[in-house]
């Protein structure tokens, strides 16, 4: 059957597209240069476009109290950000009465629109709705695919459901000599920082003085300054929407931990569509290869307190599939944030890293089995044949190292009993490091399924005519193990007749 | 079927030609002269032309996802990636483990540049450096696969050195930075004036993060400058830089390769350990080329099998034996290396040195004599290192074992003897030697279990130790009560 009309068929065989029931709201602080509920109307029209036209979803417009009795709940929010002259608008996906679809959140922001012509704003606006509009699709086709045609495809794609705009601080005019000596980096570090102290008090009320100390915090040279600088911004930046943005991109960018943790820190009480920010910006820096690893941690820990958090399915596939040497950050994927993906929704998610990551050091064999204890957590399911193969895959790839013990153990806990299996056991037997435990399995297997015992015991008698164990002192002896499993299959075997 | 028993495959080597499995991945770049399909064709058409000479390797493309295929006992892969700035192509061909794992993974690259070239000369310049890349691939594989060659059912011979005179397959090429109109701040950055050489780093670093002129200002001065404090500054200053843009990737990686000072390499180090990609890849190999320099190496232990890594162990042995006074604690480096090999490529790359008695030689492995039991040395972790995966006795091993001890009475290989040694006359000899000589508890319990293990020996055995108590021709710091023992035992033995 050609794949063209398998496709077709699965597509008749499709059952409806899942009803989403949405709101849209808009917001500004001050700067308002078109009203919001005009705003709203064309927010909607762009966005519904390309989420609809797949035919993937079924868009119903519902109010505030009626959103979530529908399937799933689809928010459209936009928001002016002032002094950046920018619009952004964000898409957050989420459950409604079902739950079995990640939450998804996609964002993009405006080119600026200080300026500009009404038509032109409303062009920006429309293609900033359509953007983000784009990218939830994108993130939410496989889930959706999933759904309605039972695949399971793996998170595979770098997806990335958030654009991050540029940041704006505006140039600052009104230089006093303290902000002038601030922002001159060639003057000594304490000359900066007692510029710094000098302007402290006046971030939460002078632009000038707020703007100085977000381009330090942005670009000074020296980490304990930048610090000091976001540490300044605090009182600010709890309701201030430009400085949390310059906050986030610092999050985003910089690469001292001091400083980081500083900006972590502040932006905890981040709240409204800011806090939506800033929870994608904390899953940017899992997911990153860039960040410092006690970042990436500090990151994932606060995440882990979290109850939704949208795109995490994404972030931590590709925390997972990190390319970087350092050790550390998948750790504290696999960790703090991998249980928190119900277990349906957690095999895509994992699959890529179990199957193709290069397994060696202690460091990568903890994540592994970090990995590996939350993927088998339920032990009460039935076993998964396409994981017990890929454990079996792994034994067999020599190079992963002592990884290899533990997943022919498990091999026997959790692979089908077949045949199959039993002959990949016996065949890693073979390799005197690994005999004990590939033994021991197919003892498992065998009392999983009396059926093969007997296979069993003949390949136990070909193991031992052809394999080359040498007896090793203080060590395992394969073929007393291979012994003992002799006695205990025969015993099974007249237990059975 | 389901009374016929299970079909075993066996674990034995295949015989030539070796089936291997390729893959062509070009990484794109920022500047991209040629379309990545054009390289694509131009390295797997040069690289394959040479590497399919003499019929050796079987080579076979990967299929796509999802498709099945037959794996390779090998797998190679062949990297194209072009670097924007300095306008330079790399090759870089990677033969690693498959199925199999009996041949080192091995790796060889060489870059060329392709800046002011012609589509056509570009074109030439790639597929040459591709049909250098595989030749150097091939001239690393000489050695290794004619010590596979000879492999059937007997473990292969250790070749002497294998590795002897073999030339670095990865070849570096030039890191260009481009040339930047001179500003103040790079100025200064050389001035006598410490404070303004301080003050010029501080502007260079922030400008840096918006434009390109001061960064190649901050690489030029990591790579460059006289003085250790600058470099290390401007290193540190290319920190947010290097993880982000591979041409600073590529500066840091150099330096890490160049500079003598520990605190720069260091800082190097620290940054490499979050390169992705081609620059990872680089990374890798500038921690290899450590290794066989005996340097510290960055992570190594960590990665597990890596292309060169064989020749990186066994330059890292020769490196560090010439340095007196750090050779223990650098060849501890070295050995710990070779975790990941299976058991005939480490024969391959430590019987040189085990079996090197000048204490003059840089090949020398230093031990501990009779202190061995109680302190690591490298000649004990390198013997222990032989023994890890072995599955038969190797004779000649025994006779290295038996110098060792005659010269310098080495507790660890009167302890191998007694304990892996397989049972034979002369080792019963050896043993009664060590008994009656240097009075060994541990040779007499080898004594027994050989005895035990092989019936032929035991009335030898027991013959050679009564006679020795009747005499009392033996060292008295064993006590006589234990050879009573031994012989009790073997009796016990000879009853059963």
């Amino acid at each position: 059957m050609s794949l063209a009309l398998t496709l077709t068929l699965l597509a008749v065989a499709a059952p409806e597209p899942p009803e989403v029931r949405y709101v849209v709201t808009a917001e500004t602080k001050s700067w308002e240069p078109i009203d919001l509920p005009e705003v709203q109307r064309m927010v909607e029209e762009a966005a519904k476009e390309p989420l609809t036209a797949p035919g993937k979803m079924r868009l119903v417009s519902a109010s505030p109290m009626t959103l979530s009795e529908g399937p799933y709940v689809l928010r459209i929010s936009g928001r002016f950000v002032e002094e950046a002259e920018r619009f952004t608008v964000y898409l957050a996906f989420g459950p409604g009465t079902q739950d079995d679809l990640p939450s998804l959140v996609a964002a993009h922001t405006s080119e600026p629109l200080g300026k500009k012509s009404r038509a032109e704003m409303e062009r920006r606006i429309r293609d900033t709705a359509r953007q983000a509009a784009l990218r939830l699709a994108e993130a939410l086709t496989p889930w959706l695919d999933r759904a309605r045609l039972n695949v399971a495809p793996p998170l595979t794609d770098d997806v990335q459901p958030m654009a991050w705009g540029d940041v704006d601080v505006p140039p600052v005019t009104d230089k006093s000599p303290a902000i002038r000596t601030l922002l001159d980096v060639a003057q000594e570090n304490h000359l900066r920082a007692k510029a710094l102290a000098e302007l402290k008090g006046h971030v939460f009320d002078q632009q000038a003085a707020r703007n100085a100390v977000e381009q330090c915090a942005l670009a000074d040279p020296t980490p304990d300054i930048r610090q000091d600088c976001v540490e300044a911004l605090a009182p600010v930046a709890r309701a201030h929407v430009p400085t949390q943005r310059i906050l986030l991109h610092i999050l985003r960018t910089d690469v001292d931990d001091k400083v980081l943790e500083a900006a972590t820190k502040v932006s905890a009480g981040f709240v409204g569509l800011s806090r939506l920010e800033t929870v994608a910006t904390w899953l940017h820096m899992v997911a990153s290869d860039a960040t410092p690893v006690r970042g990436a941690e500090q990151a994932a820990r606060l995440l882990a307190k979290e109850k939704e958090i949208p795109n995490l399915e994404y972030a931590v596939a590709a925390c997972l599939r990190q390319d970087a040497v350092v050790y550390g950050k998948r750790y504290a994927c696999a960790q703090y944030l991998l249980p928190k993906i119900p277990g349906e929704r957690r095999r895509p998610v994992m699959w890529s890293y179990l199957a193709g990551t290069p397994v060696f050091g202690t460091g990568e064999r903890l994540t592994y089995e970090q990995v590996l204890k939350v993927a088998y957590e339920d032990r009460k399911a039935p076993p998964d044949p396409a994981m017990a193969g890929l454990l079996l895959d792994l034994a067999e790839r020599p190079a992963t190292g002592r990884l290899r013990y533990k997943v022919v153990y498990l091999a026997g806990d959790y692979a089908p009993a077949t045949l199959k299996t039993a002959e990949r056991l016996l065949s890693l037997a073979h390799q005197q490091d690994l005999a004990s435990n590939a033994l021991r399995a197919a003892g498992d297997l065998a009392h999983r399924n009396p059926e093969l015992v007997g296979p069993i015991l003949g390949g136990l008698d070909q193991l031992e005519a052809s394999a080359r164990w040498y007896p090793q002192p203080h060590r395992g002896d394969p073929r007393r193990d291979l012994s003992d499993l002799r006695k205990r299959l025969v015993r099974l075997q007249e237990k059975k007749q | 079927m389901w009374s016929a028993g299970i079909a075993l495959v066996s674990a034995e080597a295949t015989a030539a030609p070796i089936r291997v499995t390729y893959d062509v991945v070009v990484v794109e770049g920022s500047w991209q002269p040629l379309a990545p399909a054009d390289l694509a064709r131009a390295v797997e058409g040069a690289a394959l032309e040479v590497l399919s000479r003499g019929g050796q390797l079987q080579l076979h493309r990967a299929p796509g996802p999802g498709a099945e295929a037959e794996p390779g006992a090998y797998r190679l892969k062949l990297e194209s990636h072009v670097l924007a700035e300095a306008q330079t192509h790399t090759v870089a061909l990677q033969l690693g483990p498959g199925t199999a794992q009996d041949l080192p993974s091995l790796s060889a690259a060489r870059t060329v540049v392709l800046g002011g070239l012609s589509r056509g000369k570009m074109l030439e310049a790639v597929e040459a450096s591709a049909r250098e890349a595989a030749a150097a691939l091939v001239q690393a594989m000489k050695a290794p696969l004619a010590r596979l060659g000879k492999a059937g059912d007997e473990e292969p011979a250790p070749v002497d050195d294998p590795f002897k005179g073999a030339p670095a397959p990865w070849q570096w090429g030039p890191v260009r930075i481009p040339k930047a109109s001179v500003g103040k701040a790079a100025r200064d950055l050389y001035g006598k004036n410490a404070k303004k050489r301080q003050a010029a780093l501080r502007v260079l670093t922030s400008e840096a993060l918006t434009a390109d002129s001061p960064r190649h200002e901050l690489e030029r001065c990591a790579l460059e400058h006289p003085e250790e404090q600058m470099r290390e500054g401007c290193l540190k200053a290319l920190r947010p830089l290097s993880m982000r843009s591979p041409p600073t990737a590529r500066v840091v990686v150099e330096v890490y390769r160049r500079d003598d000072s520990g605190r720069v390499r260091r800082e190097a180090n620290d940054q490499m350990v979050y390169f992705t990609g081609p620059a990872r890849a680089e990374a890798v190999q500038a921690w290899l080329e450590a290794a066989t320099q005996g340097r510290e190496h960055g992570p190594l232990e960590e990665l597990g099998d890596l292309p060169n890594l064989d020749l990186a162990i066994r330059g890292c042995l020769e490196a560090s034996g010439k340095e007196r006074g750090l050779d223990n604690r650098r060849r501890f480096g070295c050995i710990s290396l070779l975790e990941p090999l299976p058991h005939a490529r480490r024969k391959a790359i430590l019987w040189r040195f085990v079996r090197e008695m000048d204490p003059d030689s840089p090949y020398y492995l230093k031990g501990a004599g009779e202190r061995e039991g109680s302190t690591g040395t490298p000649w004990q972790r390198s013997v222990d290192a032989l023994l890890e995966g072995m599955t038969r006795w190797d004779p000649k091993l025994e006779e290295i074992l038996w110098a060792r001890y005659q010269r310098d009475l080495s507790h660890a290989a009167m302890s191998v003897l007694s304990s892996w040694a397989a049972p034979s006359e002369r080792l019963a000899k050896r043993l009664l030697e060590m008994v009656q000589t240097r009075g060994e508890n541990q040779a007499l319990f080898g004594l027994v279990r050989i005895a035990t293990e092989d019936a032929k020996l035991r009335p030898m055995v027991k013959q050679a130790l009564l006679q020795m108590m009747a005499q009392g021709a033996f060292s008295k710091d064993i006590d006589e009560r234990r050879l009573k023992d031994a012989v009790s035992k073997l009796e016990r033995e000879d009853a059963r």
